[in-house]
This record gives C-alpha cells, sequence and structure tokens, in this order.
C-alpha cells in the first residue's frame, strides 16, 4: 500500500517516499504554506498577501484563540489543534479546516511529556472523527533523518485511534482535497 | 518432549524490512535492545509481550534487517521502531521498507514495485 504516487506530506521536505510535499520553507517542497503563530496572526491578511502561500497553517494555542482561527476564512489547516472541544470540532467542521497532526514532536519527548501528548492527539483525533472534521498527518521534517514514510504516518494514525482507512486517507486523499489537487 | 503447536495452528506473523539510518555500525543484539526498550516504554510489559517482536535477521554493514510481529501488532511495532532515536549515544533512525507476510516476498520486491 501507499504508493509513491498517491501520498502527499503536508509539512515536510522532499523526498524519494511522497510524491507530493508541502513545505513552509520556499524551495523545500511542492507547495509552499504559510504558518501562522499566535503572535503573528493579528496581521495574517498583509502576511498572506506578501507570501502568496497555496495553504495556511495556524498554530493552536488556547480555546479562545482556537475559535478565533477556525471562524477565519483565510486558515486552511489548524496546526496543533489543542485543546479543543466538542463546540470547536463542530465549527471547524462547519467551515471546512483540517486538524493537523504532526509526528515530528514525539521523537524528541521522553516520559511523561511523551505520554500527555499522546493524550493530547488522542484526544483531538477522537473528537475530530466524531464531528467529521478533516485530518492530516505530517511528519514535520526539517531534514533527511527526519523524513517518514507514508506507511509510518498511516501506523501513527493507527495508534492515536484512527481505523486503517482513515489513517490511510489522511496521507492520501484528505492532504490532496484541502490542496485541491485531482485526486486520480 | 519439546511441545511445539502444529503449524496450522500457529498465528500468523508480519515481516517489516528496516533500514537502519546512522554514522556507526550495530549488531543485531544492539537493535533488538533499542526496539525492545522502546516498545516497553510505548505499550508496557503486557502490550510487548503481546505483539511477539523480534529481530529475525540483521546484516551490520548496509544496517538493514527483518523483524517479525504479530499481525495486529504492525503498526504499534512501526511506531516503536520509529521513536527510537539515540543508540550508544549517536543519532539514529529507523527506516520502515515494507511490511510483507514472508521475507521472500520482501527480497523479491523490486525497487518500483517496493511497500512504502
Amino acid at each position: 500500500m501507499q504508493h509513491i504516487y498517491s501520498a502527499v506530506d503536508m509539512r515536510g521536505i522532499r523526498n524519494d517516499y511522497f510524491k507530493t510535499v508541502v513545505s513552509t520553507e520556499p524551495n523545500m517542497g511542492d507547495y509552499l504554506a504559510l504558518e501562522l503563530t499566535p503572535e503573528t496572526f493579528s496581521n495574517r491578511r498583509s502576511r498572506i498577501r506578501e507570501a502568496n502561500p497555496d495553504i495556511v497553517y495556524a498554530q493552536g494555542k488556547d480555546l479562545s484563540f482556537n475559535r478565533q482561527v477556525l471562524e477565519s476564512p483565510e486558515i486552511d489547516v489548524l496546526s496543533r489543534p489543542y485543546p479543543i472541544d466538542d463546540t470547536l470540532a463542530r465549527l471547524a467542521s462547519r467551515n471546512g479546516t483540517a486538524f493537523e497532526i504532526c509526528v515530528a514532536p514525539l521523537r524528541s519527548m521522553r516520559g511523561y511529556v511523551r505520554a500527555r501528548h499522546f493524550q493530547s492527539l488522542m484526544k483531538t483525533i477522537e473528537l475530530a472523527l466524531r464531528r467529521d472534521v478533516d485530518i492530516v498527518i505530517t511528519s514535520g521534517a526539517s531534514s533527511p533523518m527526519d523524513v517518514f514514510t507514508p506507511r509510518e504516518l498511516v501506523a501513527f494514525g493507527v495508534v492515536l485511534g484512527m481505523d486503517y482507512p482513515q489513517a490511510k486517507a489522511s496521507v492520501t486523499a484528505i492532504p490532496r482535497a484541502v490542496l485541491g489537487v485531482d485526486s486520480r | 518432549m519439546k511441545y511445539r503447536i502444529p503449524k496450522s495452528m500457529r498465528d500468523k506473523k508480519r515481516y517489516l524490512k528496516v533500514r537502519l539510518i546512522a554514522e556507526t555500525t550495530f549488531t543485531q543484539d544492539e537493535v533488538r535492545h533499542a526496539l525492545w526498550g522502546s516498545l516497553l516504554q510505548l505499550v508496557g510489559d503486557l502490550g510487548a509481550s503481546r505483539t511477539q517482536t523480534w529481530v529475525s535477521s540483521w546484516e551490520e554493514e548496509p544496517g538493514e534487517g527483518y523483524v517479525r510481529c504479530a499481525i495486529p501488532a504492525v503498526d504499534t511495532v512501526i511506531v516503536a521502531l520509529k521513536l527510537i532515536t539515540e543508540m550508544r549515544k549517536s543519532h539514529v533512525t529507523f527506516v520502515i521498507e515494507g511490511v510483507s507476510g514472508t521475507i521472500k516476498s520482501l527480497r523479491n520486491a523490486p525497487d518500483g514495485a517496493k511497500i512504502k
């Protein structure tokens, strides 16, 4: 499964395993993404105009900030979407904003911190699946050593509580739909 | 007499083709210790015992080998392998090159058709 032609890494660097890679750095991927932090979110329109990205991410912070993000039509993907509740999940479903599950931070964590992070990711996925919110699983790679294969991303999705077909769609069909690429 | 379960009654297994990216070489024992340490951290004693994981074969020089595990535990073992970031105080990363029911089919898969 996961043939090279179908998988999309929504946050990574260009590699042999994915046909399409989205990167926040120019010339590192096939598509350019702009990531807005809580500090830069207020002047998002000017930043989007300057960067002219293919896709816009916003980092989550707290419940009220996440609500602001989900109500903004410019934002395509909410990264680090925790803390999250049922109301915000419904809002994301209505507005078509996807949640990003990035697996890179798990590799640098240990013990209690990693367990808490797993807990946050599992709760986010549970809410997202209940309210039909799109989920994209990303590698977050910044060097060739951090690259994940599509099969590995699917394995992370399954371990975090998704079904195999849902996890597979999170690295193939859903990213292509978010990017607006023909899914054939 | 040693009791063995008949072949037809044994649980089916999956084999993972694994490649290690590192600056130095590592023995099969070191890889096995790292894998079991990561599995125990991830799923605990009981969960690790259910995965029935074992490093079937390992070649030090290219840093490639085959890991055997139970079918329901494939994803857990892949995650455990990916969460290994350090061995003998050097930065390492495992890449899963394929998953199959037999080692033979993993060996014979042409590069273009490799399961990724």
